[in-house]
Formats: C-alpha cells, sequence, structure tokens
C-alpha cells in the first residue's frame, strides 16, 4: 500500500488527518506534519523524514502540501524520489478523502495524478451548480 | 542600486515573503545569498519555481552573488534579497555588499540559541555578528511580516542575556 504524509503549515495537517478519518474511519500507514512558526528547517526536515518512513509502503510514499513556494513543500521536495516519493501540493480535504480510499490499489504517479485532478475538479462555486427550478 | 529589502530567514523563498514581503515592498527581483541552499539542489529548484514569472529570481552563493551586485547586474531592479543566517550577512557585508537596513525575519531555535522571539532566536555569534553591522551603520530590526512593529533586535535579548 501507499503510504500517506500531510504536510501543512499550522495544524491544517493534523485536522484535515483527523477529518477524513471522522469520516472513512482509521486507517494505516497515514501520518500528519504541521509545522510552527517557531520551527527551523532542520527540525522541520526531521519531522518530515520520519514520517515518510514511518508511512512508506511497498507502494511508496504520498505527499500532501498545503502551498506551492510554502516552506512544507520547500523542505518535503528533496524526498521526492521516482516511484517511492511523490509530492502533490495545494491539499484540500476531498484530495485527502480520495488518497485514502485509492491508495490500497493504486501506483504512485498514477494516484499523485488522480488527486491532482480530482482537487482541482472538486472545487465548485455552487450557485452555479444549484440551479433552481424554475 | 535599488535594494528594497534585506532580510535575515532561514526559510529563505517562502510563504511569508513571496505572499506578504513582494507585494508590500513591490519588489521585482529575489536575490538568495547562500551557501548552504547551494548544496540542495532539489530545494533551491523548487524555490526558483516557486517564484512568480514576473518576479526575477537570482540564487547562488555569498561571495559570487556579492560580486554580481557590484557589478550593478541589479541596479535597475526593485530588490529584495535574502539570507539564511547572520553569518552569510556579515560575510556579505565584509565582501562590500552595502545597504542601510536589516529586517530579520525568521532566526529559528538551534543549540545554544535564546529565544528572543517567537521567530527570533540568537546565540552570542549572532549578537556579535549584528553588532558588528550596527556599528557599520546598518539599522537592524525585526519584523516577521510587514503588519507586525518593527522591533529593535537589542531590545529583544531577554535580561539574563544569550
Amino acid at each position: 500500500m501507499i503510504g500517506l504524509v500531510i504536510v501543512t503549515h499550522g495544524r491544517i495537517a493534523q485536522e484535515l488527518l483527523a477529518t477524513a478519518q471522522s469520516i472513512l474511519g482509521p486507517s494505516k500507514q497515514v501520518y500528519a506534519v504541521g509545522i510552527e512558526r517557531s520551527q527551523g528547517p532542520d527540525d522541520i526536515r526531521l519531522q518530515i523524514a520520519e514520517a515518510i518512513s514511518a508511512a512508506r509502503g511497498d507502494g511508496g510514499c504520498l505527499v500532501l502540501t498545503d502551498l506551492f513556494g510554502g516552506t512544507p513543500t520547500n523542505l518535503c521536495s528533496s524526498f521526492i524520489c521516482s516511484g517511492k516519493v511523490e509530492i502533490v501540493s495545494g491539499v484540500n480535504l476531498p484530495m485527502v478523502i480520495k488518497c485514502l480510499g485509492l491508495r490500497a490499489s493504486a501506483e504512485l504517479l498514477p494516484l499523485a495524478k488522480a488527486l491532482k485532478e480530482y482537487g482541482q475538479n472538486n472545487i465548485h462555486i455552487v450557485s452555479e451548480i444549484l440551479k433552481p427550478s424554475t | 542600486m535599488s535594494i528594497v529589502l534585506v532580510r535575515v530567514d532561514s526559510r529563505l523563498i517562502h510563504g511569508q515573503v513571496l505572499e506578504a514581503w513582494v507585494p508590500h515592498t513591490s519588489a521585482r527581483c529575489i536575490v538568495v545569498m547562500s551557501d548552504d541552499l547551494m548544496s540542495s539542489p532539489m530545494e533551491k529548484m523548487i524555490m526558483e519555481a516557486s517564484v512568480p514569472s514576473s518576479i526575477k529570481v537570482f540564487i547562488g552563493g555569498v561571495t559570487e552573488m556579492v560580486s554580481r551586485f557590484k557589478s550593478g547586474e541589479f541596479d535597475k531592479l526593485r530588490t529584495l534579497v535574502l539570507f539564511a543566517n547572520s553569518q552569510d550577512v556579515l560575510s556579505a557585508y565584509r565582501d562590500g555588499f552595502i545597504f542601510n537596513k536589516l529586517n530579520l525575519g525568521n532566526m529559528h531555535a538551534g543549540s545554544g540559541k535564546v529565544p528572543c522571539s517567537c521567530t527570533i532566536y540568537l546565540d552570542p555569534t549572532d549578537i556579535e555578528n549584528l553588532n558588528e553591522l550596527v556599528a557599520g551603520g546598518v539599522e537592524v530590526g525585526s519584523r516577521c511580516v510587514p503588519t507586525d512593529t518593527q522591533r529593535s533586535y537589542k531590545k529583544m535579548i531577554p535580561k539574563g542575556g544569550v
């Protein structure tokens, strides 16, 4: 199975994971790393390394991060390894839920691509969908 | 030379810089002077990729970037300069990189570092480095994001010293 690590600013990672698990139930090989303002890069890098190595399964590890250009994504980037570790930035709750559902039977890069697409496709202006019938 | 901000930030290019300081200073160019980053090609690459295409970005070692500054390469650009630590700032200053003000943004915890605010941790070497800059006429203040009030680093040092 592919391991999942969520790395974000503040406590977004922990809350996304807790919320997804409250919907789907508990899951294994999942870790959340929320970085605080006071943490330095070396400290954060170590936390990310530990989470990836703990989550990682036969299928590798997918890392979901929040802001492209932010420290969580920047520091995760050095862990990218073809077939073993991929990162998708811009994490949202639909992506986390989808990832937990797909990862048991998916391969790493196709899973990353599917989540990128799924995350983007799940952003809606709700009023445009809810057209009242006249 | 058009330097709009010189900042110490152990995270270098990241959210606070791109989303808060670049708009606040109307910078058109980001220069990173860091020997350490040159040994992490992946992190260097992603930092370059994270900067919007309307902003130029140049990342290099301290000596190289100081000489590019001296050659006038950045004279016509509103430039935001980033250093990862006080030692790199002082090296650049001693090499002849001239600036009037230094912004302390994020200087994170490490062994021997004493907390001076939630994002500034200093050790005796940092204090010596900053004191040398101040003696040379550089105004050194701490301000993590533009909406913070600037504070003198000297007033932030805890009573027992560092």
